[in-house]
């Protein structure tokens, strides 16, 4: 814990107050809300059934959760019987050392959006060792090249207006660009091309695994995923062991569910990836290494979750399906995006922040910014109580001596005086009694 | 001390407290106006139901089960409050400790319409203004039913002129939830922990609906969060829409009572 307590929460106070004051991040999220009402909308409109469809996966979550051990010993077992290597990271400096490994040093790397990685701060670990490391989706792009964390699970780039895009292109880029968007997303796509076509290895991570068959599911609209995980002839995923769920169909439900609820009628692409490129084509003998990789690697990774599962409260977060939706409708998020938040952004962001072993004094103080107005677990697919996980978490965290000054005051003062008027109350009542 | 026959009127400690007393002596002059007897408690708790979300169930809900044996004996027909985060933690909270409230907690306007069904309406003056209605997270959202909610309208749809609106969130818009599931949060803890945040997070809540609708007043069943509203729309200048507690605006409006 901090040497002095007393100092953590206005410091994070005034980032908060800081970014929604003197930044675009306001006016870049407004603009992302007024198209998600807009898109959600529609979605809902053409898909009536999305909440029973919700529900569905709620069940299917709320299973794989609770049998999370098994699953990942029989996903492990698929992925060998389809020749790709799985190891189980329980750690992220476990995770990390694994693809370290795999990966060696001096390569070109280019990888999926994939928020796992983010917590386990796999680009950072592989440039240290001397590889470059492109992102591929258009929005972790945009954070990479202006040295900043993802703001929300599916945007990672949410708080940044198409002006200041335009800027770090021109000044990491050297390209001058409009702020117009068609232009940038060409921009970003002539750039990247070249690093796809000549990349040894492909990181994603996955929407969905599933044990039976061994696969990695995945949804994308910009083929990033698709060219990340096909051209480079060394795949590795990198995926939490809560994404992993019993069978291929209930993956596809999950992915489902999730891309409805991030807005779309349909996502331009769903990769389901069992091995690594392969071909029967002479004597019908499989032999690996046809136009795709050679080798897949799958890193299921634990890093906290595997005890969270036990958790009666918290375990709930295992379910997110990681949509962002409910980033959509928080006050607090709407005014600093994920600055509120620390490995993970949002409101249930702080719940996998702090099991994931994230900054306690900030998520300490970020969890004082949520107003508890219950709209996440509302707009939520499974309806996730995040509100209910916040409670718990202040109080476990009140236990272990992490508490704003301010709230310790408000809650000592209430209950203490509280406890004196009982008191008296309760003599006033017995006097009446007497009477 | 039974005291059956009284409705036990609470919250005029944290009003005071909160600087909101206009609106505890409003619904006093309105229970008064109505004839109905009511009592209060000396010395009155106080915000004992925001304390558990703090992160200090324990001690808070201790306390709650303290004043819930007390209320036994003194035995209302009902507890009555215009805040409506007492009623949320007194049905929800006790809950979570196995316990059952010692009354009935219910949110005082919903107290005004069971008792204007049981005793029969009073007659209203004319208030012809577009009201945007919000409802209360605590009674709604949180607690998950819409049964507080219709009351609260079908109480509000009694006054003459007056012309109700409510969030026009998409899930509302299409049917999917009723309008009580998406009324914007009033922010009240955001308003004391995060003061510099608060007023522009709550009035970019509220831009959607009043966009769409325009309205002249915000009408609130619930003080603190009339207390939200009114700090927040004076720090951002929003001038052109006035916040009213319901029982100001039935104290306005009821004109006889039979
Ligand atoms: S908590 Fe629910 S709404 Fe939020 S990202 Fe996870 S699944 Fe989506």
């Amino acid at each position: 814990m901090n040497d002095d307590p007393e100092d953590f929460f206005p410091k994070y106070k005034e980032e908060l107050v800081k970014i929604a004051s003197e930044t675009d991040i306001p006016e870049a999220v407004k603009r992302s809300v007024t198209a998600y009402r807009v898109n959600i909308l529609k979605v809902f409109k053409s898909f009536p059934d999305s909440l029973q469809l919700a529900e569905e996966v709620r069940r299917i979550k709320e299973y794989s959760i609770n049998h999370i051990k098994e699953l990942v010993e029989e996903a492990c077992e698929s992925f060998e019987r389809n020749k790709a290597s799985c190891y189980l990271a329980k750690t992220a400096k476990e995770a990390n050392e694994i693809v370290g490994d795999l990966v060696g040093s001096g390569k070109l790397v280019v990888k999926a959006k994939s928020m796992v990685t983010e917590e386990i701060g796999l680009r950072e670990y592989l440039q240290e060792l001397g590889n470059e490391v492109w992102e591929t989706d258009l929005g972790e792009l945009i954070i990479q090249l202006a040295g900043e964390r993802p703001t929300h699970l599916i945007y990672p780039s949410i708080h940044m207006t198409r002006e200041r895009v335009a800027k770090l292109f021109k000044e990491k880029l050297g390209v001058e660009v409009e702020p117009d968007i068609s232009k940038l997303v060409a921009t970003a796509r002539r750039f990247l091309r070249d690093k796809l076509v000549k990349a040894d290895v492909g990181i994603s991570g996955a929407n969905a695994v599933a044990a039976d068959s061994g696969s990695i599911l995945t949804i994308e609209n910009e083929s990033n995923i698709r060219l990340s995980t096909a051209l480079p002839p060394k795949y590795i995923a990198v995926t939490g062991v809560e994404k992993i769920v019993p069978k291929l169909r209930d993956a596809l439900t999950v992915l489902e569910a999730t891309w409805r609820f991030i807005g779309y009628p349909a996502p331009s692409y769903v990769n389901m990836i069992f091995s690594a490129s392969k071909t029967g084509d002479i004597e019908n003998t499989v032999t690996y290494g046809a136009q795709g990789p050679k080798e897949m690697h799958v890193v299921l990774v634990d890093n906290g979750r595997i005890e969270v599962a036990k958790h009666p409260v918290l375990k709930e977060s295992l379910y997110c399906l990681k949509c962002g939706a409910c980033m959509f409708e928080c006050p607090i998020f709407t005014l600093v995006a994920g600055n509120y938040g620390d490995k993970y952004p949002g409101g249930i962001g702080l719940i996998w922040s702090y099991f994931t072993g994230g900054n306690k004094e900030r998520i300490t103080s970020m969890l004082y910014a949520c107003a508890l107005c219950y709209r996440c677990k509302e707009r939520c697919p499974l309806k996730i109580d995040t509100p209910r996980m916040i409670t718990t978490l202040r109080s476990m965290l009140v236990k272990e001596g992490y508490v704003p000054p301010q709230v310790r005051e408000i809650a000592e003062e209430t209950l203490e005086a509280n406890e004196k008027i009982l008191e008296e109350l309760e003599k006033n009542i017995q006097k009446n009694e007497r009477k | 001390m039974s005291q059956e026959d009284k409705v036990l009127y609470y919250g005029s400690a944290y009003l005071r407290k909160i600087g909101m007393q206009e609106i505890d002596e409003a619904s006093k002059k309105l229970l008064n106006k109505l004839g109905i007897n009511y009592m209060t408690l000396d010395p009155e708790p106080f915000g004992l139901e925001w304390i558990p979300g703090l992160g200090y169930p324990e001690k808070s809900l201790a306390l709650m089960k303290k004043f819930n044996e007390l209320l036994k004996k003194i035995n209302p027909c009902c507890v009555a409050s215009p805040l409506d985060g007492v009623i949320y933690m007194w049905n929800a909270g006790l809950e979570s400790m196995g316990l059952e409230p010692a009354v009935r907690f219910t949110d005082f306007s919903n107290f005004l319409y069971d008792w204007f069904m049981e005793r029969g309406k009073p007659e209203f003056n004319e208030y012809s203004k577009k009201a945007y209605l919000h409802y209360p997270c605590c009674i709604g959202r949180k607690l998950g039913k819409g049964i507080y909610a219709e009351k609260i309208l079908a109480l509000l749809k009694m006054i003459p002129g007056l012309v109700i609106v409510e969030t026009v969130h998409p899930d509302v818009q299409i049917g999917l939830r009723p309008p009580w599931a998406w009324s914007p949060c009033a922010l009240s803890s955001m308003q004391i922990l995060f003061p510099e945040l608060h007023s522009r997070a709550l009035v970019e809540e509220l831009r959607f609906d009043f966009e769409a609708h325009k309205p002249e007043v915000l009408v609130t069943p619930c003080a603190r969060a009339v207390w939200s509203f009114r700090n927040a729309f004076e720090k951002e200048n929003v001038k052109d829409v006035e916040v009213i507690h319901i029982s100001e605006l039935l104290l306005k409006t009821v004109r006889w009572v039979s």
